[in-house]
């Protein structure tokens, strides 16, 4: 659009030139021109300047409207022109500044098989047929919604299609190769005539133009297409393709005249059609492109400006447009630019005939064809908001903006008298609102009638009623919202419409509030809305291509909540809905793929077995490869929320299918995906689910045939190590298969067996083990991934069994395995790696360590450092796992000579190395001594390393090794390294300073407080400082060194540096780590053993009146400790007169100081439960909700810990406190109220509470009455047996004094009797 | 595991290897494959012939030997072929540079063979395919500038391609 404007303005600066010579010269209008100083300036100094001010408030007559539709150009008027920019070395015009920075798509990391679902037009398809809509009743052919035989019907018609236009491109093939045509000609030919692979672009069917010659050459009835069935009122250019079967070249008869074998009509089209420049079909070849991958097609087509994606001067000249006169071509073409040439094939069909020419179902559909309907592709949508943005930036300044700024007393000078402004057409022609300006032509109009007066451009994408702003890329679905209109005289549906469309965009874009009352909103009114409207609208932004990951959550979202309020409604869309989900399983992102199958399981209860069978069912054979894969997995969620035993018969049904080998490949894929979702939960089924697909072992398809090993070895995964009796069937076909098959189908038997081996029992698998072993050895070298994979899986698989030897495995296997798999290749993919490190460990469990590690330790001075790292890991795990008992000096002496190599040499420090170097130093233990002091020297060397990684991988080592260290007697060492470490406390990175502090502390840990170097004393107050560091490695790492300290050497450090170190942590006590939290409140206690309690207990209680909340909960804990190791008699009086001080929080803090006390001190509670009762007491009788709930967890800790002795008397009197808290609605207090509750029980016994709960059970308020019961319950639960004696006693019926016997009896028989009383409890109650 | 995602994992590998630094040296995965000239590509389009692929391909060096599969009986393309290139170092360029790119429609995948196995002596064999199947293709390199190229190589030891180096083929 905008190099179009350039050109637009370039003209008209040539124009203005011309017109500005004609006009100095007749009419003498300049100004300044006398007073030009020739001693200074040159004589045509001033040719380039303007010497005229541009405006636009001239009394000229010339036209009216000029002025009043000035405004509307505004933005694009403006802007450097064409000139500037081509004088700009290196102007990439998409580049984007910003790109960095912006979200990425999901498109964007889609790969090429995942992009297909996009290129498949019409995949969301129509509605389709309920047949549970009208009850059990015969469903009404009628009936809106096409229905399953139609549906199977149209694929049967299409697969014959395919199938005859294969036929067909055969035989034109075999013709052609007898008349010896050219290569290219005959791959292209038989290119068709293969089953497309998944990689290719899909000919779309219809307009292939090699079926279309030869047999459908007078056909001019694409009319049959399924997308032309049922575009939806919401409209999206995903509904309908409207194009392709318009294409003019269908239409034009005189060109169906000419059936050459070799070029068909359709090449021919766009040179005819240039002849016609003028006509409406200008563009159209552009239509023909879709899904044409045929190169010599594509050659013949581009001669066409429109298909060339670079437009040419051509397009851009206004003079183009003039001489074009009315034409409406050039406009639609400008319009066409706005949503710029796409590159998605399948969209191409421009937007030309649908400007030019709406006709058919498009034009019935749409009352105005908006161009915008078109979707940009995310880079061109990126340019296109760049360039906004810099215009928006770069415009000139409004009258309005300019009063704003000034100071008052500014005023606008009218212009010179003997100014004229220049009139030119070319300013004119920019001036008339052309929809260039604009985002499309049709928008322009209203929005820059509402806001000429405020000059922000970006509020034209502002819908009015407090919305959210639209981004651009939205506008193609919420155009609608930025039209005014009077929602009253909207017909019911469009009402709605707009109703969904206002709340999908505050769910989409709007602020978290707004976005959480859409989302109810449209939940509540979900069935009023009705299931069409609103899929209509969801599900074409699902598949919007520059749909964001957030937004997709939240659209999921949205569908997941309406799917519960549809229920059944949503039958009609289940299809729509699966087409646009199921591509959500294959995401790379795992929440993305739970999000789905959450989709579509609730989507399958929602619609029912039947329903989810015969929509998905026509999909199972599905020519594209793509569709089957998605629909497997759909169908396996199915069988996850509605159950196995459900689908069995249709899954049986599905995997025999004789007709194609496509619906029995995917039928034994639903199993595999089956097994795999749901895990052992096939038990149950596992013998039918095997017994279903065990004939496809021996199918005559490749492809069905490596799918079902797939399947048995994913069921086998799933049930080990149980059911091998169930694959007593597929042992024999496997092992045929084994002997027989090569390449990847064997590799799918292998894996199938190795998953069975682990079920076997130890006779079996010895003999299958030895059996597999050799194929596998043969298999060794294959150069196939896949087969690497499986082949190093199943070798760990037989290894851990015990048919194989230590023996066999030395001699026979180890040598080629080495050979083939130790290399820097395997080590490079991540999951190789993995499990070459995972087989080779299994081995050496087998073989011994010492066996593996002779053959890979020289590998540790390898080139490569992944290898190194991989050869480290290897012998870390094996190490760790087997000892260092079968390693003798040599193989000693080479590891830890290798490992330090490979530690010095290291060029990213990871961990791999780390703990590499930790386990081996670890495991040889004493042995190490000797490599101890070199192993320092490195470490110290490393330790002043520039490189913070280095330092800080130095320190961890110090961290990992101190143990061993220990061992061998090395203080002397240790003393070096602390007072290095001791030195280096002064370093500035954080993440190395935490280490060196982990380090210190692993040398404290093992050398003991006494022998430290540098002494205690001296540390300490180093370490005071660095408490203040923010960074949480730092925290943790010092906070744990100091409370060790405090444990255990507090005395050599004087009480007034313990008590500096008090105020630091209660600092820490605001930390977001909870480790570090604990650590600093267990130092608390440590330090208040070492010093006393009564100084920190003051620091703490002081700390209590703090406004931050985790501050104070923290400070209350750590008074608990306190007083828990410093006994509470120390700390009660202080704790207790604080709560003297008039204040909430201090109050409140007090209170649940004591509720941890009481939890933490446990039966000691019985010293203390008479003092502190008055304290409580007061509590309970507060007005304050907060100190009555806390009071309450109190109480109920403090009972818990009386419980047995004797202290039922204070207890009833708190129950007497607690109970009126019976009707509190907070639930807060409800918790704490129920808990002190549960506490009473346990100290009073349940019957104690019983009789108060009594009262209430049956009162006639039902209010009331719950959360008795719900006491009743929880009494109940805990002490159902003890209740017996509690419970009252209601006299049985006949007991009652009767006078009369008969009456007696007779009441007896009237009515029912009550006599539950059990007389013999009365011998033990 | 589709042929797509095994020329991803190739490619992944390259990108690995880029970030490390170690591409271009003797840590390279390339490396393992030294003693082979001959890389495998696959996913070629059955119209597919030996010229067609050795014009593509001979743009990363001098190719001396092709074997494109066909079936035995109708003689059609298998789809993959194994190459073998007078330079070694021409493998890697074909394997960086062609893996997972789209040829004639269809994306190929190239890697390296660590041992090519010549195919088997068949009944049918002429002299002239026997010949081919021993000798590889390309006319022979005269004995000095083979003498050259292996200068050249000097540091490629023991290399077992030398004793695939085509001599001059005379029919």
């Amino acid at each position: 659009m905008s190099s179009k404007h350039d050109a637009i303005e370039a003209q008209s600066k040539a124009m203005r030139d011309e017109r500005r010579r004609e006009d100095d010269e007749a009419r003498g209008t300049r100004f300044g021109d006398q007073i030009l100083d020739t001693d200074v300036y040159e004589e045509n100094a001033r040719t380039g300047y303007f010497n005229y001010v541009p405006g636009n408030n001239d009394d000229d007559d010339e036209d009216d409207d000029y002025a009043s539709s000035l405004p509307n150009v505004k933005p694009k008027a403006y802007g450097p022109t064409a000139d500037i920019l081509q004088n700009i070395p290196n102007i990439d015009r998409n580049y984007d500044p910003l790109a960095e920075h912006r979200r990425p798509t999901i498109a964007d990391r889609e790969n090429e098989y995942q992009k297909k679902r996009r290129m498949i037009p019409g995949r969301i398809s129509p509605e389709r047929l309920d047949y549970f809509a009208e009850g059990g009743k015969t469903p009404d052919p009628q009936a809106k919604g096409r229905s399953y035989a139609e549906i199977m019907g149209e694929i049967a018609i299409r697969n014959a299609k395919t199938d005859t236009r294969n036929q067909l491109a055969e035989r034109a093939k075999a013709a052609e190769g007898q008349s010896s045509t050219t290569a290219n000609g005959g791959a292209s030919a038989s290119g068709e005539k293969r089953r497309r692979r998944w990689d290719q672009t899909a000919p779309a069917d219809d307009n292939d133009p090699k079926a279309k010659k030869i047999a459908y050459d007078e056909a001019v009835t694409p009319a049959h297409r399924m997308w032309d069935a049922t575009p939806a009122p919401g409209q999206s250019s995903f509904d309908e393709t409207p194009v392709a079967s318009r294409t003019p070249g269908a239409e034009t008869p005189h060109h169906s005249a000419t059936p050459s074998n070799k070029r068909n009509r359709w090449d021919e089209t766009p040179r005819t059609e240039r002849e016609t420049t003028n006509s409406g079909w200008a563009e159209t070849p552009k239509t023909d492109r879709g899904g044409m991958d045929d190169v010599d097609y594509i050659i013949r087509s581009t001669p066409t400006p429109s298909t060339d994606k670079r437009r040419s001067r051509w397009d851009e000249t206004p003079a183009n447009a003039t001489t074009n006169g009315g034409s409406f071509t050039p406009v639609a073409k400008e319009i066409g630019v706005a949503s710029t040439p796409r590159t998605s094939g399948s969209f191409t069909p421009g937007m030309t005939p649908i400007i030019a020419t709406p006709v058919g179902t498009r034009a019935a559909n749409m009352a105005t064809p908006t161009p915008s309907q078109i979707p940009m592709t995310p880079e061109q949508m990126q340019a296109y908001r760049w360039e906004r943005e810099i215009d928006e930036r770069n415009r000139p300044l409004s009258d309005e903006e300019l009063d704003a700024m000034f100071p008052p007393g500014y005023k606008i000078l009218p212009p010179p008298a003997s100014y004229i402004p220049i009139r030119t057409p070319a300013r004119k022609l920019t001036a008339t609102p052309t929809p260039q300006s604009t985002f499309s032509g049709f928008h322009i109009q209203e929005s820059a009638h509402g806001q000429s007066a405020q000059s922000n451009q970006l509020q034209e994408y502002q819908p009015s009623g407090n919305l959210p702003l639209l981004k651009p890329d939205d506008l193609q679905y919420f155009d609608k919202l930025l039209q005014e209109v009077d929602e009253e005289s909207l017909t019911p549906e469009e009402q709605k419409e707009r109703k969904i469309m206002k709340l999908l965009l505050k769910i989409k874009n709007g602020t978290p509030p707004m976005r959480k009352a859409a989302l109810r909103q449209i939940t509540d009114k979900a069935r009023e809305f009705g299931a069409g409207p609103l899929f209509n609208q969801i599900l074409p932004l699902l598949m919007s291509p520059t749909l964001e990951d957030q937004e997709r959550h939240l659209l999921v979202k949205v569908i997941d909540r309406i799917l519960y309020k549809l229920d059944d409604l949503v039958r009609p869309y289940v299809h729509k809905i699966c087409v646009v989900i199921e591509p959500l399983l294959i995401d790379e992102d795992y929440y993305a793929r739970v999000e789905g199958r959450e989709i579509i399981s609730n989507l399958a209860k929602a619609a029912g077995l039947a329903t989810m069978i015969s929509t998905m069912r026509p999909d199972i054979d599905n020519l594209d490869e793509y569709v089957r894969n998605t629909t497997a997995r759909a169908f396996a969620v199915v069988a996850s929320a509605l159950g196995i035993p459900a689908l069995l018969p249709f899954l049986k049904a599905v995997c025999k299918s004789k007709k194609s080998w496509q619906a029995r490949h995917t039928g034994i894929k639903i199993i595999q995906q089956i097994a795999i979702l749901l895990g052992c939960a096939i038990l149950p089924h596992l013998k039918s689910l095997v017994e279903i697909i065990e004939h496809g072992l021996i199918d005559e398809q490749q492809k069905v045939r490596t799918i079902t090993a797939l399947g048995i070895a994913a069921l086998a995964e799933a049930a080990a190590p149980y059911g091998i009796e169930s694959f007593d069937t597929v042992l024999k076909p496997l092992w045929n298969g084994i002997k027989q098959h090569r390449g990847k189908g064997l590799a799918a038997f292998l894996k199938a067996i190795g998953y069975l081996i682990p079920l076997m029992d130890a006779e079996y698998a010895c003999y299958y083990t030895r059996e597999v072993m050799i194929i596998l050895i043969r298999e060794f070298q294959s150069p196939d991934e896949e087969m690497k994979k499986i082949v190093l899986k199943v070798v760990k698989q037989c290894t851990a069994t015990d048919g194989v030897e230590a023996k066999y495995i030395k001699e026979e296997v180890l040598p080629s395995f080495f050979k083939y798999f130790w290399n820097q290749r395997m080590a490079l993919d991540r999951r190789n790696y993995r499990q070459l490190v995972d087989t080779t460990v299994e081995m050496a469990n087998k073989v011994g360590s010492s066996e593996i590690i002779n053959r890979i330790v020289d590998d540790l001075k390898d080139e490569s450092e992944q290898y190194r790292k991989m050869v480290i890991e290897t012998i870390e795990k094996i190490m760790t796992n087997l000892g260092s008992a079968d390693i003798d000096s040599r193989l000693e002496e080479q590891l830890i000579d290798g490992i330090l190599y490979a530690f010095q040499e290291q060029t990213t420090e990871d961990t791999v190395m780390l703990n590499g170097f930790g386990a081996v130093v670890n495991s040889l233990g004493k042995r190490c001594k000797a490599y101890l002091p070199q192993i320092c020297g490195t470490i110290l060397w490393r330790l002043n390393n520039k490189a913070a990684k280095v330092r800080q991988q130095a320190a961890d080592l110090i961290q990992k090794i101190a143990n061993v260290m220990k061992l061998c007697s090395e203080e002397k060492l240790m003393g070096q390294l602390g007072l290095v470490l001791y030195e280096y406390l002064g370093e500035e990175y954080p993440e190395v300073l935490g280490s060196i502090l982990g380090a210190l502390k692993g040398i404290v840990n093992v050398i003991g407080m006494t022998n430290m170097t540098p002494p205690i004393k001296d540390l300490l107050p180093r370490l005071t400082p660095i408490l203040k560091n923010r960074h949480e490695k730092v925290q943790e790492n010092c906070i744990d060194l100091v409370g060790r300290i405090a444990e255990l050497g507090a005395e050599h450090v004087p009480a007034r540096e313990w008590m500096r170190i008090c105020f630091e942590l209660l600092e820490l006590l605001k930390a977001h780590k909870k480790s570090i939290r604990r650590a600093a409140i267990n130092t608390f206690g440590y330090i208040a053993k070492a010093i006393g309690p009564h100084d920190v207990l003051a620091t703490l209680l002081n700390n209590l009146k703090v406004q931050e909340r985790q501050l104070r909960v923290c400070t209350t804990v750590a008074i608990a400790i306190v007083s828990e190791t410093c006994s509470p008699f120390t700390v009660l009086p202080g704790l207790m007169n604080e709560y003297r001080v008039p204040e909430l929080n201090v109050q409140n803090g007090v209170l649940k100081a004591l509720a941890f006390m009481f939890e933490y001190i446990g039966e000691m509670s019985k010293d203390y439960i008479y003092a502190v009762t008055p304290l409580l007491e007061d509590a309970m009788m507060d007005r304050d909700l907060v100190h009555r709930q806390t009071a309450m967890t109190a109480i109920g800790h403090m009972s818990l810990g009386v419980f047995g002795f004797g202290c039922e008397d204070a207890l009833c009197h708190l129950l007497n406190h607690v109970w009126p808290n019976i009707f509190e609605t907070s639930p807060h207090v409800i918790q704490a109220f129920i808990s002190a509750i549960e506490g009473l029980r346990v100290g009073l016994g349940p019957g104690r509470v019983l009789y108060y709960t009594l009262q209430g059970l049956f009162h006639p308020a039902r209010r009331v009455r719950d959360v008795y019961w719900k006491v009743y319950n929880t009494l109940y639960i805990g002490a159902q047996d003890t209740l017996v004696t509690g419970y009252p006693r209601i006299v049985d019926d006949n007991i009652r004094p009767t006078i009369d016997e008969n009456e007696s009896l007779q009441k007896r028989i009237e009515k029912p009797r009550n006599d539950y009383a059990r007389y013999e409890l009365d011998y033990i109650i | 595991m589709n042929s797509i995602t095994k020329a991803r994992l190739v490619n992944e590998l390259n990108e690995k290897e880029l970030q490390t630094g170690s591409a271009n040296t003797h840590k390279s995965w390339h490396h393992v494959y030294r003693e082979s000239a001959w890389i495998y590509v696959g996913g070629i389009d059955f119209e597919l012939t030996e010229g067609d692929i050795i014009c593509v391909f001979s743009q990363w060096g001098e190719i001396v030997n092709i074997n494109l599969l066909r079936d035995k009986k109708t003689g059609k393309s298998k789809g993959f072929a194994f190459i073998c290139y007078e330079d070694q170092r021409s493998t890697i360029l074909a394997v960086d540079n062609f893996n997972g790119i789209k040829l004639a429609g269809r994306a190929i995948r190239v890697d390296h063979v660590k041992d090519y196995k010549p195919p088997k002596e068949h009944e049918k064999d002429d002299d002239l395919i026997k010949t081919l199947k021993e000798l590889g293709c390309a006319p022979g390199v005269e004995l000095s500038s083979s003498s050259s190229s292996s200068s050249r190589r000097k540091d490629e030891k023991n290399s077992t391609y030398i004793k695939q180096e085509p001599k001059r083929f005379k029919k």
